[in-house]
């Protein structure tokens, strides 16, 4: 059973296999959605079964596309779903900043693929964003990434549509400043 | 220093997809025991089928009150009229069932169940066959009996018995009993035909005011239906003459519809940038208002079978969509509300076929299945709106 479509189908008719097979093919995808909005790698996984849970609960309202291609809706559908529950959660702790590192060994090994260098990019762009003051970070994932329009993130997080095109640009500022800088020092070291 | 330009956004979007992190964390019994506790979910029960019967369902069901109403209309009230004349006549007995099946010949069986003859007024004129003399047929065994004079005739009738009528006297008619067969033509106009029993109740008011409600089916260019609506208002009506009536008013509709995105017009919306709508349903309640004019069809004794045709303006109050649209290759989920946004002036055309009764002195239930066609796209989007319906109700004399 790979078909999105019956999986869908199975767990509007909540059958727990079904819910099952979402759930576990569709984690990683989630959770690389959390973990951008929430910065402790540890309350990332909590977010993520919130949300599938809001999910189930509402699957019922997933219209199935007309035009046969249920995946693309899936995943839009679990990625909105995702994305409310982080900024309910950075809600509930008043969009504070967090304190700490991220430890090394949340990340894939890169290896010695093609890709790698991309791969270690990729890692380095995300951890600046995490980095990001969570009203900035926050804007920025919603306006950039996901493509919220301002006035959408301004009711997400409840606050003017002027203060989410501030916060955008100040987003865009300190991340700039912040690859200017590494690109600087590895310059430097470069010499 | 400069903010990031749109390839560092893209970069940006590329690494949200790709960055290497290990997704941990994942617990399956977890969450269905989570799933256990909270209520399981709504069945998505689909009456596609259904609800294409339902649509159609309020002109099947004007097709068979028509049915009903006319093929036995004339006919019908000819029917009763010769019922009534027979059994009015105290002489007259024992006729089980009268039917007249043609308006134009007149031809009437009598089926009796008893075997004692049967007296049976006048009625008509000659079309041709034997004269009857001395009041006995000589025609029993033919199916055709002419009947041509002035009273009751006996006959036994043990067996089907036509009674044939013409529109004309035949010339073999004997001029010494012409007069008589004048008077009698005469009289059976007088039976038969326009001059009988006058309608119980002739008097039109002129004002009138009407509650209505009932079921609404709305669609977009044909595409499946959402879950059924409802109309509820009130019509007034001015009846010009006993035909013609305009009729006006307010209702309030809610109205469910599906549509693929394509008929969508985002002009007044605001959409993300490279963005796309698949498809959307709405939820809408409006105001309506109606310009019809009706002309009754049918009108006998106190009831009225009419038709109804105008236009309507939809007043649009609020509109909640339920949306899906494309970014970048990944599909999205919205909602969005609408309040006021959009009056739509004579937008949909209406036509309505209707059923009026007296229920009591002054009051009439009536019945009128409706469509409404788009002339003009309706809401926030412009939707090309079509629905259907049945709206019954009750009517009230004003003046």
């Amino acid at each position: 059973m790979t078909d999105p479509q019956v999986i869908i189908k199975g767990c509007i008719a909540n059958d727990r296999k079904c819910q099952k097979l979402l759930y576990e093919r569709y984690y990683g995808y989630a959770f690389k959605i959390a973990f951008r909005y929430i910065y402790r790698y540890e309350r990332v996984a909590d977010v993520v079964n919130d949300g599938f849970v809001k999910l189930f609960r509402n699957i019922s309202t997933f219209v199935s596309n007309a035009e046969g291609d249920a995946e693309p809706r899936l995943l839009g559908w679990i990625k909105k779903i995702v994305i409310n529950t982080a900024i309910d959660e950075l809600r509930k702790h008043n969009l504070m900043p967090e304190i700490g590192g991220i430890p090394e060994s949340i990340w894939e090994e890169a290896g010695a693929t093609n890709n790698a260098d991309n791969l270690l990019l990729y890692k380095e762009l995300i951890c600046h964003v995490k980095r990001l003051p969570p009203s900035y970070g926050a804007v920025f994932n919603m306006y950039v990434i996901d493509g919220f329009s301002h006035k959408e993130i301004a009711e997400q997080l409840g606050i003017s549509v002027g203060t989410s095109k501030s916060n955008l640009f100040k987003a865009k500022a300190y991340l700039q400043k912040t690859i200017n800088k590494e690109t600087q020092q590895a310059g430097i070291c470069n010499l | 220093m400069q903010p990031l330009d749109n390839d560092m956004d893209n970069l940006m979007r590329k690494a949200a997809t790709d960055y290497p992190v290990k997704p941990q964390g994942a617990d399956w019994q977890k969450l269905a025991q989570q799933l256990d506790a909270s209520e399981p979910a709504v069945k998505n029960n689909g009456h596609g089928v259904l609800k294409k019967l339902l649509f159609f369902s309020p002109f099947i069901l004007a097709g068979f009150v028509c049915d009903r109403f006319f093929i036995q209309g004339h006919g019908l009230l000819k029917k009763r009229e010769w019922t009534e004349n027979i059994k009015s006549n105290q002489d007259k007995a024992n006729v089980s069932t009268v039917r007249n099946r043609s308006k134009t010949a007149g031809i009437i069986y009598i089926n009796k169940k008893k075997t004692d003859p049967v007296n049976v007024l006048l009625q008509t004129k000659i079309t041709g066959n034997t004269i009857v003399e001395n009041n006995e047929f000589s025609t029993l065994d033919f199916p055709r009996v002419d009947i041509g004079i002035s009273k009751s005739y006996v006959f036994p009738a043990t067996y089907n018995s036509e009674l044939t009528f013409g529109a004309e006297p035949k010339n073999f008619v004997p001029s010494g009993i012409a007069k008589k067969m004048q008077r009698i033509n005469f009289a059976a106009r007088d039976l038969i035909g326009k001059n009988s029993k006058t309608t119980k109740d002739n008097t039109i008011e002129k004002v009138y005011i009407s509650f209505v409600g009932g079921p609404d089916f709305s669609r977009v260019k044909a595409q499946k239906m959402e879950r059924a609506g409802y109309s509820i208002g009130i019509l007034a009506g001015y009846n010009f003459t006993k035909k013609w009536t305009v009729e006006s008013g307010l209702l309030w509709d809610r109205k469910a519809y599906f549509s693929k995105g394509k008929y969508f017009k985002t002009d007044k919306i605001y959409l993300p940038q490279h963005s796309e709508i698949l498809q959307v349903t709405g939820y809408c309640a409006m105001f309506e208002i109606p310009v019809n004019l009706r002309y009754n069809l049918l009108r006998k004794n106190s009831k009225v079978l009419f038709a109804s045709a105008g236009v309507s303006s939809y007043l649009m109050q609020k509109e909640d969509y339920n949306y899906v649209y494309r970014r970048y290759n990944v599909d999205y989920a919205g909602t969005k509300v609408y309040k006021r946004e959009s009056k739509d002036w004579l937008s949909v055309a209406n036509v309505s076929f209707g059923y009026e009764q007296r229920m009591g002195n002054k009051t009439k239930i009536r019945i009128e299945p409706y469509l409404k066609i788009p002339l003009k796209g309706v809401g926030i989007g412009s939707l090309p709106l079509q629905s259907t319906g049945i709206l019954v109700g009750i009517t009230h004399p004003i003046h």
